[in-house]
Parts: C-alpha cells; structure tokens; sequence
C-alpha cells in the first residue's frame, strides 16, 4: 500500500508528460492532411513546407517532454536516454546561468556601481576605477551622472588625464552633456584665458568656446557660475557689468572675496581691493569665531589675511584650525602656506626676517625633508652680505623666543657656512641641549649643505671640515 | 574513358601541387608544430579508417562509386582552397586543396562511395586546423564566448571582474588572466576526434554536423569553467580541489569528449521509433548512379583550373623561393636581439611583466618570443611609447589582431610606401592610443618570403594623438625597424636551412 503511495508523484509526472506529448501530436492533426510520407515525395512546394514545420513541431514536443518522457523508454533508448542526462543537464545549467546572469545584468552592475561609491567614500581612487571597468562600456547602465562618479574615482586614483578626457567627453562641444562638467570646461577655458591674455589670436574662439559651456552649466553653487559670468564681462570689455556681478557676489558671500579682490587688482583699483579684503577679514573672521569648524571659511579667510601680506595672522587662523582637528587636510593646508610663505620671502628683495621664520617653521613642522633641504640651502648658501642678514634676523627670533633649539640649529649652519665654526659648535650644543631629538635633522641638513654647495668651494671646504669634526 | 581521364586529371593535380604540400610538412617539422603533425596522423588514420570501414560495409559495387556530382561539388572545395592559396600565399590551403583531389584520387580508384568522398574530403580539409590564418579570427570570437561565460559564473559566485576585450581581469589584485584568456584550448584535437568519430560510425551529414556544434559548444564552456576556475583561485577563494595546467587540459579534453558522446545520445534517444537498423549509418548504395551528364565537364573545368593553378604556384615559388627556419635557428636568432638604451632622447627600458601581453594557443611553433620596451622621454616625463616585438608567425596574422583582443576599437589601419601599418585605436570611453606596426622577415626582407616578428611602437594615453605626434612615431619606428631587422638578419644568417 504504502510502496503504491511513493510511486504516485512518479506516476503523476509520467501521465502529465504522455498527456502534453499526445496533446501536441493530436493538435498537429491539422498540419497532417496527408500522409507525410507521400507528402516528402510529393512536389507540392505548400505541402512540403507543412511537413518541415509539422516535423519541427513533433521534434519540439520531444524535447520539451524529453526529460521526462525518456524515464519510459525501453531497450536501447533507455540506455541512451540515461547517458544523455550529463549533457542535457549541463546544457540546461550552462544555459540556465547566461540566462540568470543575463536578466540580473542590471543588479549585478548597481553592486559594482555600489562598490564604486564606497570606494570613493573610502578614498581608494584606484579600486574604484576597476570597479567601473565592469560597466563603463554597458551604454544603457553607463550613464551621465555614473561617468561623473569615475571621473571622480579617476581623480583620487591619480588618473587626472583621464578624469579630464572623461569630462571633456561628458561635455561635448556639439551637444547637450552634464552641467557639473560643463561648468569644469567653462572653468578650464577661463583659465586658460586668464593665462593666455595676450594671445589675442585664439582669445576669440576660446571665449566663445567658454561662453558655450557657461550657458550649459548647472550642478554647482550658483555662485560659482555666477563668478564665471562676471569674468565674462570682464573679458567682453564691459568692466563695470562684471565688478557689479561679482560685488553683487561678495556681499550674497564673502568667500568670493579672492576673486572679487584679483579683479579689482587687475582694474588697478588697489584701495577698493584693500577694503574689500579687509571687509571679508572681518566678515570671514565673525563667521568662523561662530563656527570654528568651518574648514571653507578658515581657509577663505587664511587666503584673505595672504593676500593682505599678513602672514603672521594667517598662520595663526592655520594653527587654530590644527588645534580643532590634527587630521591631514588642515596639516596638507598648513604645509602649503608654508610654502607660499617661503616663496614670497625669497622673491627678490629678500626679507631676511621672514626667511629665518620659515626656516624655524619648516624644519620643526616637516623634519629634514626634501622641501625643507632645498629651502636650507637656498636660504644658507648666499653671499657674505645676505648671511649676515639671516644671523641677525635668527638672533633677533632668539630674543623674541622663537622655538629656541632650532633657531640654534640655523645660526650653528649660518657660523659654519660664514667660517666661525666654533661659534656655530656653541649653537649647535645649545640647540641639543634644549632638544636632542633634533640630531636626526642636523645631520641630514648636513650632508645636504655638503652636496649642495659642491660649486661654492670656500664654503663647501667649511661644510666638509665641520661635518667630518662632527 | 570519362573515368581514365577523371583519374589521370586528379593524379596530375595531385602530382603538380604536391610541393605545397612538401612546403606544409617541412615547415611542420622545422617549426617544430609536433602536435600538428600528431593531428595530421590522426586525420590521415581517420581519413584510412573511413576509407576500409566503407569498403568493408560493402559499398563498393560498381552502382556505389562515387557520382560526377558528387566529385564536382568536392572539386569545387579543393579549387576554391588552391585559388585562395594562391592569391593569400598560403600554402595551407593549397594542402587542403591537394588533400580533397587525393580523397577524390582513392575513391574514384576504389570504387568507394559519394558519401564516403564525402567524409574523406572532410577530413582532408579541416586536418591541420591549428595553422589556418583564420585562426585568431576564430579564437578570438570563441574566446569573447568563453570568457563573457567564465565572467557569468564569476557574477554568480560574486567575484567582482572587468573585461579588457577578451581577457578577464580581477578587481581584487588588478590581475589580468591573460594565460588562460590566450585562445580556445582543445578546439582542433576535440573537433577532429568528434568528426573522426562521426566517420567512423558511418553518421549522416547532419548528424555529423550537428556533433561538431555540440564539440564546439562544450569546447566554448569549458574553457569558460576553465578561466573562472583559475579566476576564482587568483582571488583567494578557497578550492577543494587544486589542478595545475596540464591536469586541467586533460580533464577539459575528456569532459568535452565525454559530453560530445553524451550529447550523441540525446540525438540516439530522440528519435521517435525504436529502430532495428540505424538509419544514420551510411549506406548510400542505390543513391549513386552512373550519371555522366553535365556534372563532369565541371569535373574537368575544376581539375584543369587546379592544374593551372598548381602550375602557376609552382612557378612563382621556384622564382621567389620561401626561406625556412629551424626552430632552433628560429630562438638563437631571436634570443639575441639588442635594442640599444637610448635613440633620440628617448630612453629604453625593458619591461619584464607586460600586463598586456599573451603567449597565444596558435602560434606558429614551439618558439614564442615576446619582448617589450617603455620609451621615456628624459626631457619630458609626460611622454611615453611602448616597443613591443613577437612573433614568429609563419603566416602572419591580421596586424591589428593583438589590439582587437584587449578590447581595443580600431580606426582601419592604413599601410605606407614602407609596408608600415599605423591606426588610431580608443577603449573605455577615455583611452587613446596610436599604433604603428610592421613585420619583419627573420630571413629576408620580403615578410612574405619568410617567418615574420610583429614589431610595433605605441602610444598611449587620454587623448587623440595630433598629426604631428603621429608623423614623429612613424619616423621613431622607422629607425627601430631597421636597427632590429639588421640584427636579426646577422644572427640568422649561419642557421639558415633553405
């Protein structure tokens, strides 16, 4: 009884399965109004073209029954149907995941699209831009704003050219593409025609180029748009349009002060730009006394308090943003003001003071890195005149108590360089005394000064002496 | 009298294009293709055992001797083979030619049917299918197959991959599988033991085609299984089992062959009556008849045009002999090449692991010789080239085949006064580049008088390169061109076998 009971579902499929097989071949009863035999031989064009389909038909209706039907068959057959089953069913299976993977191929593209966006999250650049390998060439799923993001990735990868080749592409000079990159074109050509101002036989066509891209732009703070609309006027002649824009501007936001000041520059409205860049310093500085987190505004007024020439209080609004957070944007931040720092105090003429600062400030922020090294010897290996100037001004610091072991260290390397090696042995025991841990830096500084000064043999004979004394 | 000068016309075909097939065999030999003769054996034992299986099945009465029609259309395959030889300088093809005359040559003389003419001519046209020109055509479809089925499986198991045209790559270790992505493994000794197979069982046309389907439908889904088995191993994922290369073309070879069977039982299976006698089995006794008509003077037409053919072949190599190489001259010649540090300010390093690079399943030999250089630009860190030489190819393949497999889209190729092919090729939306290619004869200066290396300089980057830039690659290949091919020419020079 029960042995019948197991046997049923078996014998359920074997009935479905004789019943669709008699079911198809009694339905082509209506292709078979002749013996098909007679048909095959027969010249009939209509009643042979019946008989393929009737026979295509009939060999269908066996292989949809195939699987089933097959657990029936005898002799031989059974045989043959048994050691088919491999190849019918890994068919099936092949078949079965082109399919699955061909109907999910959009989900399967959004988790490579979502691993694109965590890697740009995460600021891995490179895994990022793999990632879109997988989808960058599928047009349906690749669209303009999934462009965008590899352009992105591209960036953090350190592929600029490629970013920039994305975004041209997504920007294209003959059709509509994508505001954001439209406004990176417009932005680009206004570069380049700041740059190029005196070019005057391209200065036509780059500003209409520039003009085409600023009508397509959108994506980004209006402002931003606003800025460059303004630089239009300028560059179309009509001054008064673009200072009323960007005033209009600065006063809706006061980070537009830069720009609006390096306008008002090159109208030489120099007493307009003070007072605008004075107002921004007082503007810029409410703001972030209200929220001292706001990197953009300490930034913005840092630029301001630059292009003021007052260094010491941009580097104060620098120090103040490492105090609220020591991560390394505001450390990369701090470390170009630096540079800029030195850069404007070894821009002819030299400002001795400004140059013993630096040299404190950069030794004690980067070590005896590459930058501080060039800026040592740059600053060191001077005629008589200018290194008594910079032992003056490190002694002045000395006295103002400016980090005191490395102002030793610096007036150690300017006696040793000027000849009184005794004395700059004195420094630099003082400059140990106060700190040890600077020996590292001195040496390195050092061996610098030793290759660097290899064509300035007076002083090179000094450094060499000193350095193997020491 | 209409079968004596049959005979006598396919005997003269035979002899005169029998030093192709001479040319075919001894660069076999020298070049060391040992698995292609394997295959040639296998296809003549095949081509044999056909032959005595229809002879001893009885069907070799005068009623089955094998029809003009019969022989017309096989005469048809073997001129179309020895004009394309011909016109390509393809010696292959004109071996395929001379095989359909000789398959045509033992069954008109032993009385063996169309069908099995048929089955002969087969086999005689597909034997040294490894050497075909075609071949990166096909390998190369057949790969874009094998590997969007390998990068399925990978999808399914979650193995985030990107394609560079054919090959697979790995987001996880910026891998790019190009040793398992080098071409279809298996397809000629799988094809050519289904069809043996099909002959010697005596199967019908279609049941023998639709065999062959089957072979390269598994022979495309494995290599498939075969990548992503490899692809899953190069990501880390545990495997409980561990196969080296050889194990797993051997395991491949008998699933294919496994399966082919399988799938000749499902056709077994299928039919709907269960049959004494096998339908399939060749017997065409009855169906040939002694129809001298019209069919003959094709017969004739195409035997005369093979002779001509053969005779003009025969003329032009005795003119222009073609320079043979031995393997081992081939890679004591190559071994050797220097390319000096440094031309034009451009600084030359050699590149040890070239991510874009493939050793391929049809090479021309066992030697392959693939190095590459990165040209910078000492004054100008921006610019960079890639010198890239390959090779041998006894045939060389279409120039831009290399490209087209990493998925690159190519403007046509142009070719100049000097025989250098330059084209401006792009991929993944951003990617530029600027190809100049050329081959060099290893013997002699005619590429097509000897085995050739590709050599080609590229250029690439994000943007499309100018007129000028492109004009100062040539002139920069042009000067490497030459450095290399006098190089080569003096190595090669003592190991010469003419």
């Amino acid at each position: 009884m029960l042995r019948f009971l197991t046997t049923i579902p078996v014998r359920l499929i074997a009935w479905l399965s004789d019943a669709i097989e008699k079911g198809l071949r009694n339905s082509l009863r209506i292709f078979r109004p002749l013996d098909t035999e007679d048909i095959s031989k027969s010249q009939d064009s209509k009643k042979r073209a019946k008989t393929i389909v009737l026979r295509l038909v009939q060999y269908s209706a066996q292989v949809i029954t195939y699987p089933i039907a097959g657990l029936f068959y005898r002799g031989a057959r059974k045989r043959s149907y048994f050691w088919s089953l491999p190849f019918v069913v890994l068919s099936i299976g092949t078949f079965a995941v082109w399919l699955v993977v061909g109907f999910n191929q959009e989900r399967i593209f959004n988790r490579y699209l979502a691993k694109v966006q965590n890697a740009y999250s995460k600021q891995k650049g490179s895994l990022g831009v793999r990632y879109s390998m997988r989808w960058i060439n599928d047009q349906d799923f690749s669209n303009l704003d999934r462009k965008f993001l590899i352009s992105l990735v591209q960036v953090q990868a350190g592929e600029e050219k490629a970013a920039e080749s994305m975004l041209e592409h997504l920007s294209p000079e003959d059709s509509t593409g994508l505001g954001v990159a439209h406004f990176w074109r417009a932005s680009k050509y206004a570069a380049e025609l700041e740059k190029n101002a005196s070019d005057t036989e391209n200065r036509g066509e780059q500003l209409e180029r520039f003009r085409w891209h600023l009508e397509r732009s959108s994506g980004v703070n209006p402002s931003q748009i606003g800025v460059l609309k303004a630089l239009e006027f300028y560059w179309s002649g009509e001054e008064s349009q673009a200072l009323e824009a960007y005033r209009a501007l600065w006063q809706q936001n006061p980070s537009e002060s830069l720009g609006y000041a390096s306008l008002l520059k090159r109208m030489g409205k120099e007493q307009e730009r003070t007072e605008v860049l004075q107002t921004s310093a007082q503007l810029l500085g409410n703001l972030l006394r209200s929220d001292p987190w706001n990197r953009s505004a300490r930034s913005q007024l840092a630029g301001v308090y630059e292009s003021l020439g007052e260094w010491s209080k941009a580097e104060l609004v620098f120090i103040e943003g490492l105090q609220i957070s020591r991560d390394g944007p505001t450390a990369m931040a701090y470390q170009g003001f630096l540079q800029r720092r030195i850069q404007s105090a070894l821009a002819e003429p030299r400002n001795p003071r400004e140059i013993a600062y630096c040299l404190v400030r950069i030794a004690r922020t980067q070590g005896g890195e590459k930058s501080t090294r060039n800026f040592v010897s740059e600053s060191l290996l001077r005629p008589k005149q200018e290194l008594e100037q910079l032992q003056n001004a490190l002694n002045q610091w000395l006295v103002e108590g400016l980090d005191l072991p490395m102002v030793h260290l610096f007036l150690a390397l300017c006696k040793v360089v000027s000849g009184d090696a005794k004395s700059g042995d004195w420094h630099l025991e003082q400059a140990y005394r106060y700190d040890d841990s600077i020996r590292g830096i001195v040496s390195q500084l050092a061996d610098h000064l030793v290759a660097a000064s290899a064509e300035q043999s007076q002083y090179h004979e000094r450094l060499l002496a000193w350095r193997k004394s020491n | 009298m209409v079968k004596t000068l049959t005979l006598g016309l396919l005997a003269i075909s035979v002899a005169v294009l029998s030093p192709s097939v001479w040319r075919v065999l001894s660069e076999i030999v020298l070049g060391g293709f040992w698995f292609e003769f394997g295959l040639l054996i296998l296809g003549f034992a095949s081509i044999l055992l056909a032959a005595i299986a229809s002879r001893r099945s009885g069907a070799t009465s005068s009623t089955s001797a094998v029809t003009p029609n019969a022989l017309a259309m096989g005469l048809l395959l073997a001129f179309l083979g020895v004009v394309w030889g011909w016109y390509a300088s393809d010696p292959v093809w004109v071996f395929r030619g001379w095989a359909v005359c000789l398959s045509g040559l033992i069954c008109l003389s032993a009385r063996l049917s169309s069908l099995t003419f048929f089955h002969l001519a087969c086999l005689a046209f597909f034997l040294p299918l490894s050497l075909w020109r075609l071949a990166p055509e096909i390998h190369s479809y057949g790969q874009m197959i094998a590997t969007s089925f390998a990068g399925a499986m990978l999808d399914l198991a979650k193995i985030f991959y990107f394609a560079r045209g054919n090959v697979i790559g790995l987001v996880s270790t910026d891998f790019l599988e190009n040793g398992q992505c080098s071409g279809l493994r298996l397809l000629g000794p799988a094809l050519l033991v289904t069809l043996g197979y099909s002959f010697l069982c005596g199967y019908r046309s279609m049941r023998t085609i639709y065999l062959a389907l089957v072979c390269v439908f598994w022979v495309l889904v494995l290599n498939g299984v075969r990548i992503a088995y490899f692809a899953w191993r190069q990501d880390n994922q545990p495997s409980p089992l561990s196969f080296n290369a050889p194990l797993a073309d051997t395991l491949c070879l008998l699933g294919i062959l496994f399966l082919s069977w399988s799938a000749n039982q499902f056709f077994e299976a299928l039919r709907t009556k269960e049959v004494e006698s096998d339908p399939d089995q060749a017997n065409s006794s009855g169906t040939a008849t002694k129809d001298f008509s019209q069919a003959i003077y094709f017969v004739y037409g195409f035997l005369i045009g093979i002779v001509f053919i053969g005779s003009a072949i025969l003329y032009r190599d005795s003119t222009h002999p073609y320079v043979r190489l031995s393997s081992r001259a081939m890679a004591s010649a190559l071994e050797g090449i220097k390319i000096p540090e440094e031309i034009e300010g451009w600084k030359l390093t050699e590149v040890s692991n070239s991510k874009e690079s493939i050793k391929p399943v049809f090479k021309h030999g066992e030697t392959w010789f693939q190095r590459e250089w990165h040209l910078a630009k000492q004054s100008d860190d921006s610019s960079s080239m890639q010198l890239r030489l390959e090779g041998p190819w006894s045939y060389p393949p279409q120039i831009d085949w290399h490209w087209r497999w990493f998925g690159w889209h190519l403007n046509t190729p142009i070719v100049d006064e000097l025989g250098q092919f330059s084209w401006a090729m792009n991929r993944s939306i951003v990617e530029e580049a600027f190809v100049v290619s050329s081959n060099l004869g290893i013997a002699s200066s005619d590429p097509s008088g000897s085995p050739v290396l590709q050599l080609s300089l590229i250029q690439q980057g994000y943007q499309p390169y100018s007129q000028k830039q492109q004009k100062s690659q040539k002139e920069l290949f042009g000067k490497f061109r030459k450095a290399i091919e006098e190089q080569i020419r003096a190595k090669v020079s003592d190991g010469l076998d003419r």
